[in-house]
This record gives C-alpha cells, structure tokens and sequence, in this order.
C-alpha cells in the first residue's frame, strides 16, 4: 500500500470495484480511476524519465492502454500493480527510445537538440546539507541511477510501496528487489556524500 | 573492508526493522567501531528522508479533456479502421490499387485486341502471361476486398502485439496472453 492508498477513507470504493464497474461499461468509474492515479502516476514516471512533458504523456499513454485494454485486467492482482506495470513499461520503452535517438545524433554529429535533460555532473559546492537534500540533487542522483535500480528506489522510497507489490509490478523475486533497493540506496549515497563533506557534525537532522 | 560490504548488503533490512536479532547485535557492534560504515549509514537515513519529502507534481489543468480527447480519437479509429492506417500505408495502399487496376486494364484491352483478330505479334512471354491470366490472375472486386480486410487484420494483430510488449509475463499472466 502507498502512501496515497493509506490516506484514502475507509469506506472508499477500491481500486478493483472501480475497474469492475468499468468493465461493465460504466465509464464514470474510470474517470474515478484516472482522478485517482493520475498524480501518483506521474510522479513515478517523472522521477523515471526525468522530463514532466514526457512524463505527462507516458501516464496519458498509460490510462488510453487501460481503457483500450479494460478486459485484460483479472483480479488476480490489484489494480495498481497493473497500472503500475504498464506505466513502468511505457517510462522504459520512452527510455529505450531516447537512447536509440542519442546514439543516432552522435553518429551524426548533431549535437545541438537535444529532446530531453542530460543531468549536470557539475553541481554547485556551495549547497550544502540542511534538514534534507535539496530535491534538484535528489533527481539528478535519482537519474544517474541505472534504471534497475532507479525504479525500486522510486517505488519503494519515494512512492512507498511495499516490497511485494514492488515485486510484483516489476516481476522480480522479492530477494531482488531488496538487493536493488539496498545497491541503489548504497548508488545515491555514493553519488551524494559530497555533500557532507566538510559538514560540521550534528548540524543535519538525523532521525535514525 | 570485505567485511564492511558485507555489512553494508544489510543495510536495507537494518533500516526496515527486518533484520534478526543476531546479525542486527553483530551490525551494531561493527557500527561501533567501523566510522566510515557509519557515516555511510547516516548519510543513507538524510537521503532515504529526503526522498520520502521529494515535492510531489501535479498533472496539468487540461489532462482529463486530453485523455478523454485521445479516447475519442482512438474510438474513432476503431470504428473506421482504414483511417488508422499510417502515414506511408495510405499512399502505399493508393499505389498499389492504381497499379492492379493498370494490370487489369492492359490485360484486358490486350484480351481485347486478341479476339478482334488483329495480326498483331504477341510475345512468347506474354503469350503465356495472357493464358495465365486467363486461368487464375483476373480478380474479381469480390477477391481483392478481402485483401484490404487482411492488411487490416495485421494492424490490429501488431496493436495487440503492442500491447502485450509493454506487460511482463506477470501482465501477460493477467491478460491471458
């Protein structure tokens, strides 16, 4: 369960009534749907990719496969996790794509577009640590991370989600996914302890 | 140093609350004396915390009419398959469609031309391509249409094929496929 999903009321509709309710045609119910994910889609898929335009479209693209594709939902799983997986997999083949068209403008020499951010490796040293990391270092770690291990720390750290489920949309063994979340979490702490350096004990929060 | 990568793998568990009571005695007592995994493990706790408090984005006013606006358009296309044919299909479908009608016609007019009784010198090729056209080349309207029927049925397939490409084999699992 997310963090979203745990502020939801009690009595609220689930997930999987509504995508039932959807199947048999009542389209009211996916727009309960979209209303519900939309944000939390996006905030998965932007930390993904990098790029809110992109972002914005992947999770557009995601809720047109699931009203294309509504009867290929079983409820054998949850519905997040199906939501999650087709929006992980589209943030990926977006990924692939701008791989394919960088190799493709390198071999042409045309370097001056470029379609998205290539994050900075030169950070300002003047920004040190306060109560927490400032969030345009956290994204820039976050997207020098290889996307195995981009994605578990976005779905377990960022969004919440529990180890299971995170196994379950990305279909890894759970033993996987804690390797992952534990190597990525040792990744950013690599990437960022610049940020310590120099930093006079007992002035960042520590909540351990 | 083997011995503080060894440590460091149980990070996750320690953090979670997960680990047994046994390693999670040894973990502490190497904490204890080991400053660089514990400054490693502090430093794991501020980033983990900053991820939990990264800003959350919002989608865009217009996102729902967007959506609903592409499900119309996909809704459309559904209806009138033809129009989802893409970009070099149309043109290629047009070629192709003046090309058999310009085969038809000259194989006709040169049926034409044969039965008139003109001495006119037929090529041995083209003698044995008239026969052949005779026997089974000459299309109806009624054998071409399912032709156009297939190449629809294709662009579906790959459409469903799309679909499944973005699903894992759990999602495939789930869609029966």
């Amino acid at each position: 369960m997310t963090k979203t999903q745990r502020t939801r009321r009690k009595h609220e509709v689930t997930d999987e009534e509504l995508i039932a309710r959807f199947q048999m045609g009542d389209v009211q119910a996916f727009d309960a749907l979209v209303r519900r994910y939309k944000d939390q889609l996006l905030n998965f898929v932007f930390r993904f990719v990098g790029n809110r335009t992109d972002a914005e479209d992947i999770v557009q693209e995601t809720f047109l496969r699931v009203y294309k594709n509504k009867h290929y939902y079983k409820e054998i799983a949850k519905f997040s996790t199906w939501v999650y997986t087709i929006a992980g997999n589209l943030a990926k083949t977006e990924l692939r794509r701008r791989k394919r068209h960088k190799i493709f403008s390198v071999s042409n020499f045309v370097n001056e577009e470029k379609d998205y951010d290539i994050p900075d490796t030169e950070i300002a040293p003047d920004r040190k640590v306060d109560e927490t990391i400032k969030e345009d270092y956290i994204q820039k770690a976050i997207e020098k991370l290889p996307p195995k291990f981009r994605e578990v720390i976005i779905l377990r750290d960022i969004q919440g989600f529990a180890y299971e489920e995170i196994s379950q949309i990305l279909n890894i063994p759970l033993g996987t996914v804690k390797s992952r979340v534990n190597r990525g979490r040792l990744k950013l702490q690599e990437d960022l302890k610049f940020l310590f350096e120099n930093e006079p004990k007992g002035t960042v929060k520590n909540e351990g | 140093m083997a011995e503080c990568d060894k440590f460091r793998m149980q990070f996750t568990d320690y953090l979670d609350g997960e680990l047994p009571v046994a390693e999670r005695t040894e973990l502490e007592a190497h904490l204890a004396i080991c400053e660089s995994c514990a400054e490693t493990l502090r430093q794991i706790r501020i980033i983990q915390q900053s991820l939990q408090n990264v800003p959350t984005l919002t989608t865009s006013p217009g996102f729902e009419t967007r959506l609903h606006q592409m499900i119309r358009e996909q809704e459309t296309r559904s209806a009138f398959p033809f129009w989802s044919f893409q970009g070099w299909k149309v043109p290629a479908m047009g070629s192709a469609l003046v090309l058999a009608s310009l085969g038809l016609f000259l194989v006709f007019n040169h049926q034409e031309e044969a039965t008139s009784g003109k001495a006119t010198y037929i090529p041995a090729a083209a003698q044995i391509s008239t026969q052949f056209n005779k026997q089974s080349v000459t299309p109806s309207p009624a054998q071409v249409k399912p032709v156009q029927e297939s190449e629809i049925a294709t662009q579906d397939t790959l459409m469903e094929e799309d679909t499944v490409q973005i699903n894992h084999r759990q999602v495939q699992f789930i869609t029966g496929h």
